[in-house]
Formats: structure tokens, sequence, C-alpha cells
């Protein structure tokens, strides 16, 4: 066979000439490649591969390459640089406020949400009969919590004639403040539906208790230890790095926090809870700045990268391992 | 004996995919995409009038994707970028230039030629409308115009006639306000909230002006105070309780769930067409005039929606069928009712003149009255303009809130307004 004549014949037919090549030469080396357990792994796990990189990887990398661009989405975008990253923090007030609020909300969101599931979870470790139902309940809020549905319930109960106004007026305390409306409260009905949907958390604090060996309780006791300082000293520290995992996720999850804000207040009243994901939005897809919203996008990892690592840094100080026990 | 079976069930199930697709081919069925936004009203009526072409063509059928106004244009926006519009779209005045203008709408005059699309019964003006530079994309649906809806036995009680050519001024207009609210604790509710600009228009046009200069690369006004004489009186009947506070409007409202509706309020501002849902919302006999008056009309006839075939759209011809049906159809347009606006068609107007329809004829009566107290052409609207509606949300929510002076708010906004149409 000559090398001029090679290149007429099909792809398909090279494979196949490759492949008998291969059984031929080296029969022994394919089939142990085909039968490996390796090989069936990633034949497994490749309908996910695809699917990360067509739907996650490519999309990521072009928005990055569309943050350096002017995209209005009909027509085909024109590079400008860095001009998106410049405009953001030399003439764009909403943005700035959009990331005070945010920064509020997860600040003050997150450790309240800890928190309460943690106290949910001590009394829950208690072993009764009913608690795994008590548990089952208690989870349900965060199952249904980013729904549509529940922002539309939230909507209901915290407007001026809603279900709170009525209750607080069954108690003689006359109010007709609409909850949304108000730019002081507005965020706090947001901040209380996040710490309602305790639940997951809840549910990793509790196996995290459940791991903490009942002998330490029994000698703190039989050494006078208290209620408090048995929390204090032997459950806190063993679980801190049932904490910092779950401080992590819910401050990435805080960052994120969309459909709340888009649904219930839609950013109002006076931009009081503009959040960063939905001015993002408000950006791309109403007033088509779509190159300006990816840059906002990629904005946001970088803030929520330097803060994790910065979470992570620190844990060093407070997050305690039993297995490094000196 | 497994494997047989298996077999047998293959061939008939190909056999039964053979037949289907036989019988598909000879009735050539054809799937409609149509997306409109709206209320139930008119949710409800469009899908009767779909089901009714249905019957009349079985070939076709439709795929809707309806919604909120809110919303509607995210999605629109999206199906444009992933060039997956529908085929056919209800499409406001405010986008017509930018939708077309970027090559995302079929052209309709050959369809005009051919004569699948009639506007024979309908007015110049109206085919002129969905004109985007000479060329035709768009059929209008109706005419609508802003208005002003009220509760007649509430001004009665206070013992305040308003006047059907609403012969009143902006100073008349605080007084009832307040009289009313007096007499009867109900409330006149803050005009356009969820787009204020709306009023802002309306204001300078009684003055001679527009809200965007003819080139959409600005502001139409250069002075501030006419943006704080508007913010004056509604602040003015906030701080007196004879308007609502603005916090009931920090989270859009539907009509259904406006305060009119639910009895607390006795004026609301709408346009024209939308009044046909209020009245069925409400529940008891409102009444339409026109905003107070100034020096000029302040009104404008808008052709209030349009539907337009997307450029990629596999079935233009049966798009443009069915459009004409709606536009032209009698039988369709009595189940419509000039929901969408005072039909184009002079023959379907007088037809619905003849079904009497207690509302349709006030909203008729109604656009008459209005088109006696227009300026005669229809305000350009930019491509950034719903950023300016934004804006203008943003101003009114903070002066009305009391967290800035109308003074200081009319400045921001001509200051912020100007950057944005003069694209920074």
């Amino acid at each position: 066979m000559t090398r001029k004549s090679q290149p007429k014949k099909s792809w398909l037919f090279l494979i196949i000439n490759w492949e008998e090549k291969l059984m031929n030469e080296k029969y022994s080396f394919f089939k142990r490649v085909l039968n490996s357990e390796n090989t069936s792994g990633y034949v497994f796990i490749l309908p996910w591969i695809l699917g990360f990189l067509i739907f996650t990887i490519i999309p990521i990398l072009s928005t990055l390459f569309l943050s350096f661009t002017k995209y209005d989405l009909l027509t085909s975008p024109r590079f400008i640089g860095f001009e998106n990253y410049i405009r953001m923090f030399t003439n764009d007030p909403k943005f700035i406020k959009s990331l005070k609020v945010t920064f509020f909300y997860v600040f003050v969101s997150v450790p309240l949400k800890l928190t309460f599931a943690l106290m949910i979870a001590l009394l829950l470790s208690y072993n009764s009969k009913l608690s795994p139902l008590y548990r089952a309940i208690y989870y349900i809020p965060s199952m249904m919590g980013g729904s549509v549905a529940i922002a539309v319930l939230w909507k209901r109960l915290f407007s001026s004639d809603g279900t709170i106004n009525a209750l607080l007026n069954l108690v003689s305390i006359h109010t007709d403040i609409s909850w949304i409306g108000n730019p002081k409260t507005a965020i706090w009905t947001l901040i209380i539906l996040a710490v309602w949907q305790f639940g997951s958390s809840m549910l990793i604090f509790l196996a995290g208790l459940k791991q903490i060996p009942v002998s330490y309780y029994e000698a703190a006791s039989i050494d006078g230890a208290n209620v408090f300082q048995r929390f204090f000293r032997i459950t806190l520290p063993l679980l801190t790095p049932i904490i910092f995992f779950n401080l992590v996720m819910q401050l990435i999850n805080g960052f994120m926090t969309f459909t709340q804000a888009f649904i219930i207040t839609e950013g109002g009243p006076l931009n009081n809870t503009l959040f960063y994901a939905l001015y993002l939005y408000q950006r791309g897809f109403q007033f088509f700045d779509m190159g300006y919203a990816c840059a906002m996008a990629w904005f946001m990892l970088i803030i929520i990268a330097i803060l994790t690592s910065l979470i992570f840094k620190s844990s060093n100080f407070w997050v305690y391992y039993e297995s490094k026990e000196e | 004996m497994k494997k047989y079976k298996t077999y047998s069930i293959l061939c008939v199930l190909f056999v039964l995919f053979l037949l289907l697709g036989n019988i598909g081919l000879s009735a050539e069925p054809i799937t409609l995409r149509i997306s409109w936004w709206g209320s139930q009203t008119r949710h409800d009526r469009t899908l009767k009038v779909l089901e009714l072409y249905n019957k009349l063509n079985p070939n076709v059928k439709f795929e809707t994707e309806f919604g909120a106004f809110s919303g509607y244009w995210d999605k629109l926006a999206v199906q444009a970028a992933a060039k997956n519009l529908p085929d056919i779209i209800q499409i406001g005045y405010g986008y017509l230039e930018e939708y077309a203008g970027r090559g995302l709408l079929a052209e309709i005059t050959p369809f005009v030629d051919k004569g699948i699309i009639s506007f024979k019964d309908a007015s110049p003006a109206i085919k002129e409308a969905g004109m985007v530079e000479g060329k035709l994309y768009a059929v209008c649906l109706g005419m609508n115009a802003w208005a002003i809806a009220y509760d007649p036995l509430a001004a009665e009680k206070a013992g305040i006639s308003i006047s059907k050519t609403g012969l009143w001024t902006w100073n008349d207009y605080r007084r009832f306000a307040k009289k009313i609210y007096e007499a009867t604790g109900l409330k006149a509710e803050l005009p356009f909230m969820d787009e204020p600009t709306n009023i802002l228009a309306y204001y300078l046009q009684q003055n001679g002006l527009n809200l965007y200069n003819s080139t959409g690369t600005g502001l139409g006004f250069s002075d501030p105070k006419y943006m704080q004489e508007i913010l004056e009186i509604f602040l003015d009947l906030v701080k007196s309780g004879a308007a609502p506070h603005p916090s009931e409007y920090a989270v859009t409202r539907s009509l259904e769930d406006s305060l009119l509706v639910k009895g607390k309020a006795w004026l609301y501002w709408l346009w024209s067409n939308q009044f046909v849902a209020l009245a069925q919302a409400a529940k008891r006999p409102l009444s339409l005039t026109l905003p107070p008056r100034g020096k000029n009309p302040g009104l404008f006839l808008n052709p209030s929606q349009f539907f337009v075939i997307s450029a990629n759209s596999k079935y233009k011809e049966e798009a443009a069928k069915f459009i004409n049906f709606f536009v032209n159809n009698i039988d369709a347009n009595k189940i419509l009712l000039a929901e969408r606006g005072v039909p184009t068609s002079s023959k379907v107007r007088k037809a619905l003149k003849d079904i009497v329809d207690p509302i349709v004829k006030q909203t008729f009566d109604y656009m008459d009255l209005a088109a006696r107290n227009s300026i005669p052409t229809v305000p350009r609207q930019p491509a950034k303009a719903s950023e300016i509606k934004k804006l203008g949300q943003e101003i009114f929510q903070k002066v009305l809130y009391g967290e800035i002076s109308p003074a200081d708010g009319a400045k921001e906004f001509m200051k912020r307004g100007n950057e944005i149409l003069q694209g920074k």
C-alpha cells in the first residue's frame, strides 16, 4: 500500500484497520484495556462527563469570553476588553448596592441558620419514639424552600393584608404595614425564609452528633460537668468539622440566592433586596447586557473563591479533627 | 421463546409506527408555536379562539406559551438568542423596532400581496403602525390609550361628580381624591407603579414635550421641573393618605390583585383595553374617564399589541393565515371581545357593537373620546426604554417612600436617564 492512496480511504475503514492491527499485534494489551475495571468505570461515568463538559465547562468558558465583550443576546458579541469590569466599580451604583445587600444577607442569614439548625439537631438527638417523625417534618421546609410555590406563599404571608398581620391583629397589635414593601423589613422576610430552610444543615449536624461517643459525656458527668460545660467542652469542639462543612456550603448557597428575591420582592423596595444574582439576571435578560452580566458572574466567582479559601485557612485555628490528636 | 416474543412486539411496534407516519403524512399536521402575555381573561379568551381555529382547520395545532407581562421579554430574549422563537409572537410597540431591526422577524408584505392577510377594513395608519423603516413586520391587534377607571358609587357618596369627558384638572384630581378618601376611606391608586414613566410621559405630552428625543439618544426634556411637579402631586396624595403607601406596590400586583378589585380603592390608572379584565375581576360597576387635562392633549392612540411571525418559522404562511383569522374573523373577535384593544377592522367593530356587551361598549366609547384628546403621533420607544422604565420606577419609589425630595428625584432621573440613553 503506497502512502498516496491512503487519504482516499474512509475514516471508518482506517479505524477498522487500526483495530485489527491492535488485535493482532498486541492482542493481550487491547483485551486488557477493554476488560479492565477502570475502562468500565469510565464508560459508566461517560454520560456524566459528557454532560459536565458540554453543559458546564463549555458554558463557563464562554462566559469568561463574553465577559470581555458587549453582547446583547440578539447580535453577535463585540470585544471591549476590561470595560465591563471597570464599569462595575466606577459607574454602577446598583452594582455596589447589590454587593452590600448580598453580603448583609449572607452574613446574617448563614450564622442564624446554622445556630438554629444546631439547636434543633440537639433537641432531636435525644432518642424518643417520635424523633424519626420530627426529623422528617423538620426537613420538609428545606426540600421546598427554594421553590416558587413557597416564594409565592411568603409573599402572601407578609403582605399588608397577609397572614402575619392577621395574626398580629388577633393579639391586638394593629398593623397594616406591608412587611415586603417596607424597605427596613423586606430583607428580614427573606432572612427568615432562609433560616426556615435549616433542614439539610440540621440533618448533617444530627449525623455529627450521633458520632460523638457517649463515653465522653459519661466521663464528664461523673467529673461533675453540667449541661453547658458538656456542650461547650465536648459537643462543640467535636462538631467543628461539621460546622466547617455546613458553613462553607451555606455561604456559597447564600451568595447565589435568586428565586426568593426574584419572586417575593423583585429586588425592591428601593433595591433593598437586590441580590447579586438577581441584578445579574436583570442585567443579562432584562437590559440585554449579557457581557456585563457575565463579568458580574466571574466577579462573584472570585468573591466566593476568596471567602472560601479564607475559611479554609482559618480552619487551622478552630476546626478540631480527632485523628490529628498529638 | 422469550426472544421470539421480543421480536414480535418490536415488529408490531414497527408496523404501528409506519401506520402512524402514514396518517400523519396524509393530513399534514402542523404545530404552530404561539406566545403572548396578559391577564387571565386574555388567556381564557385566546385559548378559546385557538380551539375554534383548530376546529375549522383540524391539521393546525397550537403549542402555547403565555404568562404575565413581567418575565415575558426575558424569555423571548433567550429564545431569540437560541434562534428558537415561537412562530407567532405577540409583541409590544416598544419592542418592535428592536426585534425587526435585528432580523428576527419575517416580512409580512408577501402575505398581504397574496391576500392571506387583509388590511382592507382597517385604516392606513394601522398598517403603518406595524412598519419598521418602510417594511411591514407586524399586524396590529387593537388600539388602546391610557385611561382612568373609577368606582362611580364612591364618587357619588362623597358628593362628587366626575365628568365622563374628563373635564378635570390636576388640582381637581388632588381635591377629589382627598374628599373621597375622607368620605369613604377609599384611596386613589398610584399610577402605573410598575411603569411610572407612563405618567411622566403623559404629563410631558400635556406640556408639548416627549419622554424621549426623536433619535432615542436622550430624554426629550431638559427641565427637571416637569418630573418634580408630577412627583409632588402623588407625594402629596400619599402623605395625606388619599393614595396608598408605595409599599403596596413593592410587589407587582396583577390586575386581579389590585386594591380597586379588593374594594380598597376607587380609582385605577390603566391601559383602556385592560378595563375589560379589570371590570370582570372587580364585579361592580366601574366607569372610564380621561386622565386630568393640561394645556395640550397628553394621550396618544397606541397600537396595543402586534402579532409578528418569527424569521425562523417553518410555517410562515400558516402563521399568516391564523393572524388574519385572529384580526378579521368576526366569530373569533366575538370571543376576544376587544380585550386586546379596540379592533382594527371596521367590520369587526360594527359586529361587536351589535353584541352590546356593556363593558366593551364602555371601552369603545372611551376610545372615541381618547381619539379626540390625543397627540397625532405615536411617541418613539428607544431600545433602552426598558432600562429607563426601571430607573423611573426606582425614582418614583425613592420619592414616594420619602427617601429623597421630588426635586432631587427629578434631577437624578434626568442625569442617569440621559447617561443610559447615551450608552455611557
